[in-house]
C-alpha cells in the first residue's frame, strides 16, 4: 500500500513536471517574521525578498529583513539579516485541487545584531556575523502568479553571541568569548507576486 | 466605540449605495486609485485615542488582486496630557484580496510595515523604529469613473523598545473619497 502511495505520487509529480518549466520565473515580495527562543524574548520583524526559480525543484530567495526583539529583562535585540536560501520542491503540483506546495529549504545570511538597554540606549554593543538556516515552509498559490508563503526555521549564528550581564544596578553588555551555535526560530509569513521570466527553459 | 458605531454607519451607508448603483465602473487590472484622508485610532493595551494623516496608494496587478501602499503621519492624541507617544508615523506595504461584484469592492489585506517612534516623557526620549504587521479589511464603492467611496479598518501589532517598552496594538478607521483611474 505504501509502495503504491508513494509511486502514485511520483507519477502524477512527473506527469505534472512535463506540463510546465517554471525555471526562469522571476518573484518579489513582503515578509513578515516572529522570532521564537531566542535569549531575550520574542519580536517582530518586517522585511522583503525577491526569489528567482532555477529549475521544476528549485527556487532561490533572497531576502533582508530587520527584527526588533524588546526582552522583558530591559534589554532590546535588533537583528539585521540579510541573506538567501535554496527551497527544494520534494512534490510537485501543478493542477491540484489545494494549491499547496511545500519545501524545505536551507540557506545562509549576512547577521547584524545589536543589543541595547531599553532605559539607556547609550549602553548598547553591536557586531556583525554570519548565520546559516534550515527549516520547512509551504505556499499557497492563490493564482498561478501569486502565493503566500509562511515557513518556519532555525537560523544558527555562526559568530561570537551578545551578552547582557547584570550586576546590582549595572548591566554590561559584551561579547562572548566562545562560539554558542544558538540562534533563534523564526516563522515568517510572505505575500508574493511573479513578475517576469527571466530565461526561458529549454525543451 | 464612537469611532466604530461611525464606521458601521458608514458601511451600511455604502451597502445601500451600492444597491442602488447603475453606473458598472470597470475595476481591471492595471487599475489604480489613490487617497487621502484622516483616520482615527484607538491603542488595544490602552484608552488612548490618536489622529492620523492617511494616504494610500494601491494598484491592481490582477483583478481581484493588489498591492498596495499606506502611510500613516500622526496628527495628535484626543488627550495630549496622557499622549504616550510625541509621535508615532508608520508606513505599510503589502497585497489585498478583493472580491469584487460590480461597483461593489470588498477586500482583506496582510501588510507588513514600519512605525518610527518617540514617546512622550519628561526626560529626553530616543526615536524608536519598530517593524509592525498589520491586516487590513475594507469596501470601496466605485459611484463614479474617476471617483470611489471607501471605507477601511486595520489592526496594527508591533513594540516600541526605546527608553520604554511600550506596545503599538491600535486598531485605525478610514473613510472618504478617493480617485481610481
Amino acid at each position: 500500500m505504501r509502495t503504491y502511495i508513494l509511486l502514485s505520487i511520483l507519477l502524477s509529480s512527473s506527469i505534472a513536471f512535463s506540463q510546465i518549466n517554471p525555471a526562469g520565473n522571476v518573484s518579489i515580495g513582503m515578509r513578515s517574521t516572529y522570532s521564537f527562543f531566542d535569549h531575550d524574548g520574542g519580536g517582530l520583524g518586517t522585511g522583503g525578498q525577491f526569489r528567482i526559480r532555477l529549475s521544476k525543484h528549485v527556487n532561490t530567495d533572497w531576502y533582508a529583513d530587520y527584527i526588533n526583539i524588546i526582552g522583558d529583562n530591559n534589554i532590546r535585540s535588533e537583528y539585521f539579516h540579510i541573506g538567501w536560501s535554496v527551497l527544494y520542491y520534494p512534490i510537485r503540483y501543478e493542477n491540484l485541487p489545494s494549491k499547496i506546495q511545500p519545501y524545505v529549504l536551507a540557506g545562509h545570511c549576512f547577521d547584524y545584531n545589536r543589543k541595547s538597554l531599553i532605559s539607556d540606549p547609550s549602553n548598547t554593543l553591536d557586531r556583525w556575523g554570519s548565520a546559516v538556516q534550515a527549516g520547512l515552509g509551504a505556499h499557497y498559490h492563490l493564482s498561478p502568479r501569486f502565493d503566500v508563503s509562511l515557513t518556519c526555521q532555525y537560523m544558527w549564528h555562526l559568530t561570537h553571541e551578545l551578552e547582557a550581564n547584570f550586576e546590582h544596578t549595572e548591566v554590561h553588555i559584551e561579547e562572548t568569548e566562545h562560539h554558542s551555535l544558538e540562534g533563534h526560530m523564526l516563522a515568517t509569513l510572505s505575500v508574493n507576486y511573479q513578475l517576469f521570466r527571466l530565461w526561458t527553459p529549454r525543451k | 466605540m464612537d469611532t466604530q458605531k461611525i464606521a458601521l454607519l458608514l458601511i451600511g451607508i455604502c451597502l445601500s449605495f451600492s444597491a442602488e448603483s447603475q453606473l458598472e465602473v470597470n475595476i481591471k487590472k492595471g487599475s489604480i486609485r489613490a487617497f487621502s484622508t484622516l483616520s482615527p485610532g484607538k491603542m488595544l493595551h490602552s484608552s488612548n485615542h490618536y489622529f492620523y494623516g492617511h494616504g494610500g496608494l494601491e494598484y491592481y496587478f490582477e483583478k481581484n488582486r493588489s498591492a498596495a501602499g499606506d502611510t500613516y503621519f500622526m496628527l495628535g492624541s484626543s488627550d495630549p496630557k496622557t499622549s504616550q507617544f510625541i509621535f508615532n508615523h508608520s508606513t505599510f506595504f503589502g497585497v489585498n484580496q478583493h472580491f469584487i461584484t460590480g461597483n461593489s469592492d470588498f477586500y482583506v489585506g496582510l501588510h507588513p510595515g514600519m512605525a518610527i517612534t518617540k514617546l512622550n516623557l519628561s526626560e529626553e526620549p530616543h526615536t524608536g523604529v519598530n517593524p509592525l504587521v498589520s491586516s487590513t479589511i475594507g469596501y470601496n464603492l466605485y459611484f463614479f469613473k474617476y471617483m470611489h467611496f471607501f471605507v477601511q479598518s486595520r489592526v496594527i501589532l508591533g513594540k516600541h523598545g526605546m527608553d520604554r517598552p511600550e506596545k503599538l496594538g491600535e486598531i485605525r478607521f478610514s473613510a472618504g473619497l478617493g480617485l481610481n483611474y
